[in-house]
Formats: structure tokens, C-alpha cells, sequence
């Protein structure tokens, strides 16, 4: 049996004139995301995109992938028939005859692109009706609230038929690369994979930043990182990971620095580390995990200063007003919350003062931070960066 | 790599590769079969008993095979413990995890389960088992060499005091760290059932034995077809009790020299300041722990691995969970700065040398 994927998308549409721009967009994404022997083709026609499966291709996988490629709203696979009622009265209830055990009642709805074809959409509606009730008899008909619509469209060449039963959601959101490039800024924990997730979803291209500090952190929790990066490359597309040793820049603030702004200086150098970064790979924005008040370092106060750390570029929190069990729930659906409960240490928890300031002041913290030369510091991690392509 | 994390399982000898090698190519019968491919098997099962009984210094129908420590000391505590007999079951705190989660089941099932703590030296005094053993005692189960730090056990007198306290009671030890590194005699010191796995001297993982003492009989607690005298159902592994027999075999000779090399290390490593070895006298030679002031544990072995030594904080089992070392909690030690190097016959002086050397320079630049 021959099938054949149709893709809908929902916000893309309302994007008026770009409309096209977004679409070629996510066929390109499509593209990327399957096995290049998988499909024969990926076409646009109103507003549906088709994705031809090569004979013998995986339709569950390609389905799989595509479910997590954003812009995609909904999948469906459908039946591919020659356009001959005969044929299609005869052969489509059989191939609908499994999902149309999920329901017990149904609706038929038609169309024609082809207004040659020697039925009209009622009559075709009328007779695959009939047809699928002698094949599935334990179903009715119901129009005004159908357990599942029978859609039937002849096209040019062909006709597909389907059930919307047989549909899986897409993640929604818009087209990778629709909305310029970020840097996340990555630990191995629950909360940035979830944030890099929700802003790629929105069509950012991700690339991320690492710090790691061996001996403090080991292989392990960079290989859990570089995980973590590939779950998310399933959504995203490959991307860079930069990598940075951090290690005598914790033990220089640690050593040299009033120990209730340790986290603080180390998140402040962070962030400028991340924004040079960032800018060396034309990114707009910064993203972080950082959820208000989950930890000393995320109050109010604390935020802004970090915050104040960033000169240029935006800093995106997209968790800034979650609870844990919501980011939590976003980490399980996006299959990184196993990865991220790994027990390796993480370089923010390294050295974590035994009485952090939750209401930092700014210029004390400043003051605090003038003890370490913070350019030195912040110029050795970027020129010691290494950069890993991670892909999904 | 140079490899000291032989606790938490040791290279496999290449005798012992190549004797599974040659039992699965010319022995692929299933021991129950009545056919010759059958008998040939049957009889290559029965002489690998032989060989392995033979280094244990015990009688081969008093061997069983499993699928290694883990599941013999299940066998022992689970099918040893006999509620009829009495309901008090002695053992150590700094046991395995194999022994200790079955105690916690005998707990749950009545039993009134005492669990005996060590010395600083992490050896559980004889006179503390005097204590612990009443009339009411049915099971002892007691380690031969701890896994973390290597304390030996006085798993040798403690018959006598069965014999005195509890006459009927089974004793039980879990020799997986000591057999084939210190010298044993189950048999005169009238220990019931012991455990050993292969993976823990050079042979293949997943196989292990369990000597039982004749006239001892134990519930059996895996069913099926029977194998094993009804104790351990399932078709035998035949390669790799072919390899553990071997691997038995070898472990006779070869580790001479490594008394010295631990000594050699101890010696060099406690020079470091801040340095505490986790241990005492009556220790193996085959495991050294050592706590580093200071230093964390991951930090220490993160800075080896990277110099390209491997070793580990407390046992491997430990390490997965989090929490820190039950052994070294109960010796009242510092667990979360603990490094365990295990060592075996394939390590070289040289090696030694060029992990003082390490450790040395690892301590020295990341204590804080």
C-alpha cells in the first residue's frame, strides 16, 4: 500500500505576504530532518505540504521526525489510489478499516481539484459512505458530531484517501530559522534545554554555550551535555556547541572574591562570555534557563544583576514565570528531563557559597568583582573555547 | 589506561578469552541434552566444577553455579535464612548492596536482622559478633574482604561461636574480593556457603559460584528446569564457567608482587599532607582507600582520568547512587573525599610510580 504524508501548518498561514518565505522554510527543514533515501519528494499545494515516502521507506520514522519539526501543526498519512472510483470504493475502506475501529461514528468530506473527475464531492461523499459502512459495520454515520471525518481528495494525478483519526499533532510554532539566531547558554540541568526548546519553537535558529571545569566536572557531565544538545538538534536541526573551559576562572573568583558573590561573579562573567560568543556567531539574542526565584541567583535582584553583565544583546527567559513542575512537564514531553536528572555535577554548583546573597546590590557586587581582572578572564575562556556540531 | 579499579571488575585474561573461545566452538551442546553433543557438554560442566571446587579446596557437588555474586549471596541470605530455626540473622553494615537490600526483604519478613558496624580499621571486631549471636540466630552472613576498603573479615572464628551460641545457624560469606587475593579455607573454618564471581578475578562477568557445604540444604528461590541440583534453574553458561574455572586457575600465582606495589603506593601517598588511609592492618593487597582533605572524591578522579588513571570513589555500586559511602559512614571516615585504587597481578612498579606521581600533583593542585 502506497502512502502518502500530508503536512498542515497553522500560524505560517496568518503571515500573509511571508507566507511563501516560511513555507519554503519548513519544506527546506523537512528536508534536512529525513534520511535523504526516505522520501521521493516534499511539495507545497494550498496550503498543505506533501511528503512522498520512496517505496520501502519507514513511514512510522519519517512521522516521528516530523513531529518535531516546528511549524508543523498536524500529520497525516494518507492512501494513494489511482483516480478510479471503482478502485478507491473498493480498496479504501479496507485501508481505513483499522482506524475506523477507534470510532463508532463518521462523516465522508470530498474534494476535488480535479473538476474533470466524473464525480461530483457529494457523490463521492455519498458512495465512499456507503462503502466504508459495509466494510466497517459496527459504524454510523453522523454528521453534526462525527467520531471521525473520511476525507477523500482527488487530486491531479491521484487520490488519497484518510481518516482525521490517523492524524498525530505536530509541535507548532514556527519554522527554524524564521526568526534570526540565539545562543542558549547550556548547563546539564532540567532548565535550559527547556528554554533553548521554547524559543527554538518560535523559529529561532539555537546555537548554545557550555561551561565545564574539569577535574570539577567530569567527561561524564560534558558527554550529558553534548546529549542534551542532541535531543534538542532533534527539533532545532544541527547547530554549534561551544564549549568552554572555565575551571581557573571559578578558582580565580573563588580565591579571590567575598564569597556571598561568588554564584553572582561567575554568572556575570558567564553572561559577557556568552555575548562575545554569541556576537562572533551573529547571534541576537541570549537565552537562558533562569526561572525567578527557583534559586538564590534567580531572585528579582540577583537577575538584574546578572543582567547588567550584558551589554549589547537581549537576553531571552523564557522560563522567567514558570513553576518547576510545568518546566519539568515541557522537559518530559521534549525527552531531555531523563538526560538532565543525570547525577553529575554541573560547573554552577561547583562552588556554591554557603550563604549567597539573595538581595544583591549591584555596586557591592561590582566592587566585589574589581578584586579579578575580569577582561583577562573573560577573554582567556573565549579564546580557549572549543566548538563541537551537534546534530540530532 | 592504567587500570586500578579492579574492584569494580578486573581485565579479562586472555587464558580465560580463550577457553570460552574453545568451549563455545567445541562444546555448543546444552549439558541436559541426551545426545553426544549433550554428554560432551555434561561432561565439560562437570570437569569445570572440578577445576573451580579444586581451588576453593572444597568438593565439586558442593559447587553451584549462578550468574554471580550478586545472585549467590541471594541464594545464600534469602534461601539460608529459616525462620523455624530462629528469627535473628547477623551481618555487618559495611556489606554489598547484594547482601544488605536482601536483609532489608528478611526484615520485612519477620526476621529481626542486626546489623554489626566496624572499627576505624573497617573490620567488624570478633567480639562484636560474640555479642550479636544468640540461641534465636539462624543466619551469619559476613564478607570475607570488604569491596571499598579492603578490611578482611574474621570470617575464620566465627564458628566456634555458632557452634557455642547458635549451633544450627548457617554461615554464609561473600568471598567475591577475597578469593583468589587472600588465602582461604572455607572448609576448616566450617563457613556453610560461600559466593565468588568471575568477573572479580580475570574471568568473564555474568557467572559466579556458590559453595554450599554438604548436608546444608536452602530453599531454592529461581525456578524452572531444574539445573544446578534444583538450587540455580536455567541451562548453564557453559563459556563462561569454562572461563571462571580458568580464570580460578590462574589466579593460583601471578599476584606476588602486589603486596609490595600497594605498599609502595600506600607508602607514597600517605606523604601527602592531609591524606588518611581508610583502613588498618588486616587488609588485602589488592585495595587501597585513602581520603584526601580537602579534595572531593569526583574532583580526584576526574583529575587521575584525565592523567589516564583510572579509579573510584567507594564501589562501583555506590557511585551510580548518590549519598556517599555506606562502608566509610560506618567507619566514621571522610566519604566524600575517598579514593579507592584496586589493583591486580597486571599492574607494573612502573605504574605505581607514575600514579604517585599523579595523585601527587592532583592533590597538590586542586585542594582547596
Amino acid at each position: 500500500m502506497r502512502e502518502i504524508i500530508l503536512i498542515k501548518y497553522g500560524e505560517i498561514i496568518l503571515k500573509g505576504l511571508n507566507r511563501s518565505r516560511f513555507e519554503d522554510l519548513l519544506i527546506g527543514n523537512i528536508k534536512k530532518a529525513l534520511p535523504k533515501d526516505s522520501f521521493k519528494s516534499v511539495r507545497k499545494s494550498q496550503a498543505i505540504t506533501y511528503v512522498e515516502p520512496d517505496d520501502g521507506a519507514d513511514v512510522d520514522d519519517i512521522i516521528a521526525r516530523l513531529q518535531k519539526i516546528f511549524g508543523i501543526v498536524f500529520i497525516a498519512r494518507a492512501g494513494v489510489f489511482p483516480k478510479d472510483m471503482d478502485v478507491i470504493l473498493k480498496e479504501g475502506p479496507e485501508y481505513l478499516a483499522p482506524y475506523m475501529e477507534l470510532v463508532d461514528t463518521f462523516k465522508v468530506e470530498a474534494k476535488r481539484s480535479d473538476k474533470k473527475f466524473p464525480f461530483d464531492s457529494p457523490a463521492i461523499s455519498r458512495e465512499m459512505g456507503g462503502a466504508v459502512l459495509r466494510r466497517s459495520r459496527h459504524l454510523k454515520v453522523n454528521v453534526a458530531e462525527p467520531g471521525t471525518i473520511v476525507r477523500v481528495e482527488i487530486r491531479e494525478n491521484e487520490a488519497y484517501v484518510y481518516a482525521d483519526i490517523a492524524r498525530v499533532a505536530g509541535p507548532g510554532g514556527m519554522p527554524t530559522g524564521s526568526n534570526g539566531r540565539a545562543t542558549l547558554l547550556l548547563s546539564g540541568g532540567i532548565d535550559s534545554p527547556v528554554a533553548g526548546y521554547m524559543l527554538a519553537k518560535r523559529g529561532v535558529e539555537l546555537n548554545a554555550v557550555h561551561f565545564f571545569s574539569p577535574p570539577y566536572t567530569s567527561d561524564l557531565a560534558k558527554e550529558k551535555v553534548i546529549e542534551l544538545g542532541r535531543i534538542l538538534a532533534g527539533y532545532t536541526g544541527k547547530y554549534s556547541l561551544y564549549i568552554v573551559p572555565f575551571t581557573e576562572q571559578q578558582l580565580a573568583i573563588r580565591d579571590n572574591c567575598p564569597e556571598e558573590h561568588l554564584t553572582l561573579i561567575m554568572r556575570r562573567m558567564m553572561m559577557m562570555v556568552a555575548e562575545r560568543l554569541a556576537k562572533k556567531s551573529k547571534s541576537l539574542a541570549l537565552i537562558t534557563g533562569e526561572s525567578l526565584g527557583q534559586v538564590a541567583s534567580q531572585t528579582i535582584h540577583a537577575l538584574g544583576v546578572t543582567n547588567e553583565a550584558v551589554k549589547d544583546l537581549p537576553v531571552f527567559r523564557p522560563l522567567v514565570g514558570m513553576d518547576k513542575d510545568e518546566i519539568v512537564s515541557v522537559a518530559r514531553k521534549i525527552g531531555t528531563f531523563e538526560t538532565s536528572i543525570l547525577p553529575y555535577e554541573d560547573c554552577c554548583t561547583v562552588f556554591v557559597p554557603k550563604h549567597p546573597t539573595t538581595k544583591p546590590v549591584l555596586g557591592k557586587v561590582l566592587q566585589s568583582q574589581s578584586k579579578i581582572d575580569m577582561e583577562y578572564w573573560v577573554n582567556k575562556a573565549v579564546d580557549e573555547t572549543e566548538w563541537v556540531l551537534i546534530e540530532g | 589506561m592504567i587500570y586500578l579499579d579492579n574492584s569494580a571488575t578486573t581485565l579479562t585474561a586472555p587464558e580465560v578469552v580463550r577457553e570460552m573461545v574453545d568451549c563455545m566452538t567445541y562444546y555448543p551442546g546444552n549439558p541436559s541434552s541426551r545426545h553426544r553433543l549433550g554428554a560432551e557438554a555434561a561432561k565439560h560442566l562437570e570437569d569445570c566444577r572440578k577445576r573451580l571446587a579444586k581451588t576453593m579446596g572444597v568438593q565439586p557437588d558442593e559447587v553451584y553455579f549462578t550468574s554471580g555474586g550478586t545472585e549467590s549471596d541471594n541464594i545464600a541470605v534469602l534461601g539460608g535464612a529459616n525462620i523455624k530455626k530462629g528469627k535473628r540473622v547477623v551481618t555487618t553494615a559495611v556489606e554489598h548492596p547484594a547482601v544488605l537490600e536482601c536483609m532489608k526483604r528478611l526484615g520485612e519478613q519477620g526476621f529481626e536482622v542486626v546489623y554489626l558496624n566496624p572499627g576505624k580499621d573497617g573490620v567488624v571486631p570478633l567480639e562484636t559478633f560474640r555479642e550479636a549471636i544468640n540461641a534465636e540466630t539462624c543466619l551469619v552472613s559476613v564478607m570475607a574482604v570488604n569491596n571499598e576498603t579492603g578490611a578482611i573479615m574474621p570470617v575464620d572464628k566465627i564458628k566456634p561461636i555458632l557452634q557455642k551460641a547458635a549451633p544450627r545457624a548457617l554461615l554464609h560469606t561473600d568471598a567475591v574480593q577475597a578469593f583468589g587475593h587472600i588465602p582461604l579455607n572455607f572448609a576448616r573454618w566450617g563457613v556453610d556457603m560461600v559466593s565468588i564471581s568471575g568477573h572479580k578475578i580475570h574471568g568473564p562477568r555474568g557467572i559466579g559460584a556458590l559453595y554450599v557445604r554438604k548436608g546444608v540444604t536452602l530453599k531454592e528461590t529461581v525456578y524452572g528446569g531444574g539445573q544446578e541440583r534444583g538450587l540455580r534453574s536455567g541451562t548453564e553458561n557453559l563459556p563462561a564457567i569454562a572461563g571462571l574455572a580458568m580464570a580460578a586457575e590462574l589466579m593460583k600465582s601471578g599476584g606476588e608482587h602486589v603486596p609490595a606495589l600497594k605498599a609502595r603506593l600506600m607508602e607514597e601517598v600517605l606523604k601527602i599532607p592531609g591524606t588518611v588511609h581508610n583502613g588498618g592492618e588486616n587488609e588485602s593487597p589488592y585495595i587501597l582507600n585513602i581520603s584526601f582533605e580537602g579534595i572531593r572524591s569526583e574532583v580526584m578522579l576526574n583529575a587521575l582520568n584525565s592523567a589516564g588513571i583510572g579509579v573510584s570513589s567507594g564501589s562501583a555500586c555506590a557511585s551510580a547512587k548518590s549519598g556517599g559511602s555506606h562502608v566509610l559512614k560506618a567507619m566514621g571516615a571522610m566519604a566524600d573525599n575517598s579514593v579507592r585504587f584496586s589493583l591486580s597481578r597486571y599492574n607494573t612498579e612502573a605504574e605505581i610510580e607514575a600514579t604517585v606521581a599523579a595523585v601527587k600533583e592532583a592533590a597538590e593542585k586542586w585542594r582547596r
